[in-house]
């Protein structure tokens, strides 16, 4: 009884894991690599759409930021692209400014887009050649914040990747 | 008669200086600047067509580089997409690894070219750290044989349009 209990409780656990894994994975690269080239830089495209059945709630910004999982000063950074945005606002970069996962290298700067519906390039690069390891995350969000989890956003997120070195 | 000498004299030097000037500036942002924020990137579009002269030299792809001008620990570089360059080809990132335009470091990143043919190259100037920035972007659309093609409209086009100015 006890092992039958504790078989039911460890599947359970797993549909959860598995569950947030499927929502993570969603809107997070865990394991980008960018290659040993100096100039090597992957890009990304998101289609940042309206659910129209689950919370019909439109996109205002692309909420982005990057991780740099290599602890050593050859820097990671991210710069995004809507042609959709403001005069003047359509770019940003932002930049971990030390490698690694623990400690103060985990904090990383976020940068919000505001370009709305639509598409969002994300270029992500190195300033050094050697293999950088990374993760990026990037959210499409309503003007509260909120995610606005887009019908086909599993599919279009993390984004199709246009070009990966 | 020296006066007309001198005068004509300096009316060709104009002629020949802005005909310069042209020159380089359709194919350098000589005086590129950055904004203090850590975000600020610059954003261009570059439309690579084929010469429209008789010889009709096709776009082969975009060689580019960049200097940054600011010798300070912020490093300035730039990434470059084409959409109709070869698969996992479309993007590539050059960085000016030293501020400052004497000294070591100083002439510019790493040459890069991005074979996309015709059409439309973006490009995207950045930096590391936050603080003012100035640079220099260099562009060329160039032929197989690393020739600028030197397009029609390329004067206007080159160094393209400013798609986003921080």
């Amino acid at each position: 009884m006890k092992t039958k209990k504790s078989i039911s409780s460890a599947i359970i656990a797993g549909a959860l894991l598995v569950g947030f894994n499927q929502t993570v994975a969603a809107h997070v690269i865990g394991n980008g690599i960018l290659g040993p080239t100096a100039s090597a830089t992957d890009y990304y495209k998101v289609d940042c759409t309206t659910d129209p059945v689950w919370r019909n709630s439109t996109t205002h910004h692309l909420l982005v930021w990057i991780q740099d999982k290599s602890p050593d000063s050859n820097l990671v950074g991210l710069s995004v692209f809507s042609a959709n945005a403001g005069a003047n606002l359509k770019a940003s970069t932002t930049f971990d400014p030390i490698g690694g996962t623990t400690g103060t290298a985990a904090a990383v700067s976020r940068l919000t887009i505001i370009g709305g519906e639509g598409i969002y390039n994300l270029a992500v690069f190195k300033t050094g050649a050697s293999i950088q390891q990374y993760s990026l995350y990037a959210f499409c969000e309503d003007v509260n914040g909120v995610q606005t989890n887009a019908t086909g956003l599993a599919t279009a997120y993390p984004g199709v990747v246009v070009s990966n070195q | 008669m020296q006066t007309k000498s001198i005068t004509q004299s300096l009316l060709a030097a104009g002629v020949l200086m802005l005909g310069f000037n042209q020159t380089v500036a359709a194919h350098t942002i000589a005086n590129g600047i950055l904004g203090s924020s850590a975000a600020a990137t610059d954003y261009y579009q570059v439309n690579c067509t084929t010469t429209g002269d008789g010889t009709q030299i096709q776009t082969h792809h975009l060689f580019v580089n960049i200097q940054d001008k600011s010798g300070d620990s912020n490093l300035v570089g730039v990434s470059v997409f084409s959409a109709n360059a070869g698969a996992n080809l479309k993007a590539s990132t050059t960085v000016d690894p030293v501020g400052g335009t004497t000294g070591i470091g100083a002439p510019t990143s790493p040459n890069i070219s991005v074979v996309g043919g015709e059409g439309n190259y973006v490009l995207a100037v950045f930096k590391s750290l936050a603080s003012v920035q100035q640079y220099s972007l260099t562009a060329h659309c160039e032929d197989v044989n690393g020739v600028e093609t030197n397009a029609g409209g390329l004067l206007t086009v080159i160094p393209g349009v400013v798609v986003s100015n921080q």
